[in-house]
C-alpha cells in the first residue's frame, strides 16, 4: 500500500520534471530565435547604414586601408560595436569567385589582437555565410568555433541595388557564453517554478504521508486502548470482589457483576439508589465518617462495613477506598470490598469453638481435681471400714471373711493407681513444664537405679545416646514406662533389656528391646489403649495406662512409637521424636542453657 | 505429751474423721481432739473464748461453705490465732494446692493415704514430731 504511493508520487515528480525540462526547453528555444530574431535585426540596421556603392570602391586588400570608403566603413563598424554592447565583432565580409570569404574591415581597432586587416582570408567562416551570399537571405548561425572563440552569429547580405547580386555581407558576432547565459537566464524563472512545484509536490506528498501515518498510528493506539479498556472493564466486571465507583453526592458511577450479583441489584436499578442505601443501619454512622475521609483524599486499606442487598441480606464487607480527584475536586470514590459474611461467621463460630473448647478444659481440669478428690475420698473410706471391721470383729470373721475383706482392700488399692494414672494421664500436655537439654544416658541410669530391676536382668545402653531438649518429666515418663515394662514382663531366667538410638531423618529413633515374652501382632494397637493389659490383673498387678501415657507424649512432640516383635523372644519398642527439639545451643547432657 | 494440748481437727468426711479419731486411739494418744465440719466453723471455734484453745490444726483442703485454703487466709490475718500451725491434710496432689498452702505458712503437707495402716503412721509421725516441737501460745 505504501509502497503504491510513493510509486505514485514518484511519477508526478517525474512529470513535472519532464514538463519543466520541456517548458524549460522550449522557454529556451523561444529565447533563442527571439535573439537570433534581435541578431538579424540589429545586423541589418547596422548593413542599411552601409552604401553598397563604397563597398564596390574596396579591393578587398591592404590597399584599401587608406582609402576614405574604408574609413568610413570601418568607422561605421566601430560605431555599431559601441552602440550594441551585446555586440563582440561587427564586420563585412566578400566573397572571391574561387568561393573563399575574406574580411573588407572589423569593428576592431588595427592595435587588437583580434584584428583582422583588410582582405585576410576568413578560412573557418561558417557554412551560413556562404550561404548569404548564394541565397541573398539575412541567416543566425552557432554557436560555432573560429579562431576568436565561440560565437552565434548574425549574416545579412549587402545587394548592389542595380544587379542585386550580393556584393557582401554583413556579420555580427555575439559571444556564445552570454548567449547562452542570458537564454539561461530567460529559462531560469521557469526552471525556478518547477523546482519549487516539485517541492510543493514532495511536501504535500511527505505531509500527506505523515498525515497518514499518524492517522494509522492513531488508530492503532485506539484499537490498544480499546483491547486494554476491555480487558480492565472484564477484569473488573469479572472480579469476585464487589467494584464500586461513587461520586461525592452518593449516586454510582460504576459497580461490577459481582456487586450486583451479591447486593441483588441490576445496574438500570442504580439510578435510583444512593450509597447509603445499601449501608446496613449499624454501619451508617461508620460508612459516612469514612466516605468523608475518602473524599477529602485519603487513601482507606482497612474499611470494613455491613451491606444491606436488596431482598434485606446483610453482608459483612472488607476492603479498601480511594477517590480520584480533578483539579483538586473529589469526582469519584473507587472502592473494592470482599465478601467476608462467611468467614466473619466462621470466624464467630471459631471462637465460640475455642471459648466452647476452653470451657471444656477447664471443666476437664476440673475434673481432674473432682477425680483426685471425690472419688478418693469414698474409696479411701471403704478401705479404712473394711480394715476396721476385720480388725473390730476379728473374732466374729472367719477365714473366708478375712480374704474376701483382704480381696476389697485389695481392689481399692487397685482403683487408686487407676485413678491416679488417669490423673497422670491428664497432666501430660496440660502441665507446662521447662524444657531443658537432657541427657538421656544420664537419664537412663537414673530410671534404672529407681526401678532396682531384679538381678537376672541386664539392661544395656547400646550406643551413646544423643542430647534432647524437651520437657525432663515427661522424657523420663517415656523411658521409665518403656524400661519398666520390659522389667515387668520379663519371663526369662537371664533378661536383657538395649537401649539405642539413631538418626532417621529429621528424628531421633529410640528403641528399647527386651528378649521378654513378647507381643501377638494382632494386639500391637491395644497395648496403647488406656486400660488395656493382655494380662489378668491378679497375675501382673498393671494399670494398662503407662503405654497410653507414653504415645501421648511421644505424639505431643510430633513423633511416632510402634512395636516389633516375635511371641516367645521379645519385643522391641521404637519411638521418634523431632530433632528440632535438641537444644540451640548444642553441648553435652547436663549443660547449662 | 501434756493432756491439756489439743487438737482441732478440719474435716467434712465423717470416715477421715473417724480415721483420725481411730488412729489417735491407735498410737495411745490421749489428747482431747475437737472436730469441725469446715472453715467457718473452725473459725467459730477458735474465735470462742469458750473453747479451749488448740496447740495443732489438721486442716482439710475440700469443704462445703469455706475450704481450707479461704480458712487459711483468714485465720493467718487474725492476730489472735494465726501462730497456732496447721497441718494440711488432703487427698489432693495438685502442685497449686501445695503452692498456695505453704504461701500461707502451714506447718506440713500431709496426703491422706487410702491405706488405713499407712495413715497411721502418717498420723503417727505427725504427733511424735509435734509433742517434741514447742509451740508458741
Amino acid at each position: 500500500m505504501t509502497a503504491k504511493k510513493i510509486r505514485g508520487w514518484q511519477i508526478i515528480a517525474l512529470i513535472i520534471i519532464i514538463a519543466g525540462i520541456l517548458l524549460s526547453g522550449w522557454a529556451a528555444h523561444q529565447q533563442d530565435t527571439s535573439k537570433r530574431s534581435e541578431l538579424l535585426l540589429n545586423t541589418r540596421l547596422a548593413q542599411t547604414g552601409i552604401t553598397p556603392s563604397n563597398i564596390g570602391a574596396l579591393t578587398g586588400s591592404a590597399a584599401d586601408l587608406n582609402s576614405p570608403e574604408y574609413i568610413a566603413l570601418k568607422m561605421h563598424l566601430v560605431q555599431i560595436r559601441a552602440n550594441v554592447p551585446s555586440v563582440r565583432f561587427a564586420y563585412l565580409i566578400g566573397q572571391r569567385q574561387d568561393g573563399t570569404i575574406f574580411f573588407y574591415a572589423d569593428s576592431e581597432p588595427s592595435t587588437s589582437k583580434d584584428y583582422s586587416p583588410p582582405g585576410q582570408v576568413y578560412t573557418e567562416a561558417p557554412a551560413g555565410a556562404s550561404m548569404v551570399f548564394l541565397t541573398g537571405k539575412m541567416v543566425s548561425e552557432g554557436p560555432v568555433s573560429d579562431r576568436w572563440g565561440t560565437w552565434v552569429t548574425g549574416f545579412t547580405p549587402i545587394t548592389d541595388p542595380i544587379t542585386g547580386k550580393v556584393i557582401a555581407v554583413m556579420g555580427m558576432d555575439v559571444d556564445a557564453t552570454d548567449w547562452n547565459l542570458e537564454i539561461f537566464r530567460q529559462c531560469l524563472p521557469t526552471l525556478i517554478v518547477t523546482f519549487l512545484i516539485l517541492l510543493l509536490v514532495l511536501a504535500f506528498t511527505l505531509f500527506q504521508q505523515r498525515a497518514q501515518e499518524d492517522a494509522r498510528r492513531i488508530a492503532q493506539a485506539q484499537e490498544v486502548l480499546r483491547e486494554s479498556e476491555e480487558k480492565y472493564h472484564d477484569l473488573l466486571e469479572n472480579a469476585s470482589d464487589l467494584i464500586q465507583s461513587v461520586k461525592p453526592d452518593g449516586t454510582f458511577v460504576f459497580v461490577n457483576r459481582a456487586w450486583c450479583d451479591i447486593l441483588g441489584y441490576t445496574k438500570d436499578e442504580l439510578q435510583n439508589i444512593t450509597l447509603f442505601d445499601i449501608i446496613h443501619p449499624d454501619s451508617q454512622a461508620h460508612c459516612m465518617e469514612t466516605f468523608k475521609r475518602v473524599v477529602s483524599g485519603e487513601k482507606i486499606n482497612d474499611v470494613e462495613a455491613k451491606f444491606v442487598g436488596k431482598n434485606g441480606n446483610v453482608i459483612v464487607v472488607e476492603g479498601n477506598a480511594n477517590c480520584r480527584f480533578i483539579d483538586g475536586i473529589p469526582v469519584e470514590s473507587r472502592s473494592i470490598f470482599r465478601d467476608i459474611t462467611e468467614r466473619k461467621r466462621m470466624e464467630e463460630q471459631n471462637a465460640k469453638l475455642i471459648h466452647d473448647l476452653e470451657v471444656a478444659n477447664n471443666e476437664l481440669k476440673d475434673f481432674a481435681y473432682i477425680v483426685s478428690h471425690d472419688l478418693k475420698a469414698p474409696l479411701r473410706a471403704i478401705g479404712s471400714l473394711s480394715q476396721w471391721l476385720y480388725a473390730d470383729y476379728k473374732d466374729k470373721i472367719d477365714q473366708d471373711g478375712k480374704v474376701q475383706l483382704d480381696l476389697l482392700v485389695n481392689r481399692v488399692n487397685r482403683m487408686q493407681s487407676l485413678i491416679e494414672g488417669i490423673l497422670e494421664y491428664s497432666r501430660v500436655g496440660r502441665v507446662s513444664e521447662v524444657k531443658e537439654v537432657i541427657n538421656p544416658n544420664k537419664l537412663i541410669g537414673e530410671i534404672i537405679e529407681s526401678l532396682s530391676p531384679p538381678s537376672n536382668i541386664s539392661i544395656v545402653v547400646d550406643s551413646l545416646l544423643p542430647d534432647v531438649y524437651y520437657e525432663k518429666t515427661r522424657i523420663r515418663q517415656v523411658f521409665a514406662n518403656l524400661i519398666g515394662n520390659a522389667i515387668k514382663y520379663m519371663d526369662k531366667p537371664m533378661g536383657e533389656i538395649h537401649i539405642g538410638c539413631m538418626q532417621d531423618g529429621g528424628y531421633w529413633k529410640f528403641s528399647v528391646k527386651d528378649n521378654g515374652p513378647g507381643i501377638d501382632k494382632k494386639y500391637y494397637d491395644r497395648v496403647f489403649q488406656i486400660f488395656q493389659t493382655l494380662h489378668a490383673r491378679d497375675e501382673i498387678e498393671s494399670t494398662g495406662i503407662g503405654l497410653t501415657i507414653v504415645k501421648k507424649v511421644i505424639e505431643m512432640y510430633g513423633g511416632k512409637i510402634w512395636i516389633e516383635s516375635e511371641l516367645g523372644k521379645g519385643s522391641t519398642f521404637y519411638f521418634t521424636i523431632p530433632i528440632q527439639g535438641t537444644a540451640p545451643v548444642g553441648g553435652n547432657g547436663g549443660s547449662d542453657i | 505429751m501434756t493432756v491439756l494440748k489439743s487438737i482441732l481437727l478440719v474435716e467434712d468426711d465423717i470416715v477421715d474423721m473417724m480415721s483420725v479419731k481411730r488412729a489417735l486411739k491407735d498410737i495411745n494418744v490421749t489428747n482431747p481432739l475437737y472436730h469441725v465440719e469446715n472453715g467457718e466453723e473452725a473459725l467459730e471455734f477458735l474465735r470462742d473464748k469458750e473453747k479451749p484453745r488448740p496447740t495443732i490444726i489438721l486442716l482439710d483442703l475440700n469443704m462445703p461453705k469455706m475450704g481450707g485454703i479461704e480458712f487459711l487466709s483468714i485465720m493467718k490475718k487474725d492476730e489472735a490465732i494465726k501462730r497456732i500451725p496447721v497441718v494440711i491434710l488432703t487427698t489432693s496432689r495438685a502442685e497449686y494446692d501445695k503452692i498456695q498452702s505453704y504461701n500461707l505458712g502451714v506447718a506440713g503437707y500431709m496426703i491422706k493415704p487410702v491405706d488405713y495402716h499407712q495413715f497411721m503412721e502418717v498420723i503417727r509421725a505427725m504427733c511424735m514430731y509435734w509433742t517434741l516441737s514447742e509451740v508458741s501460745e
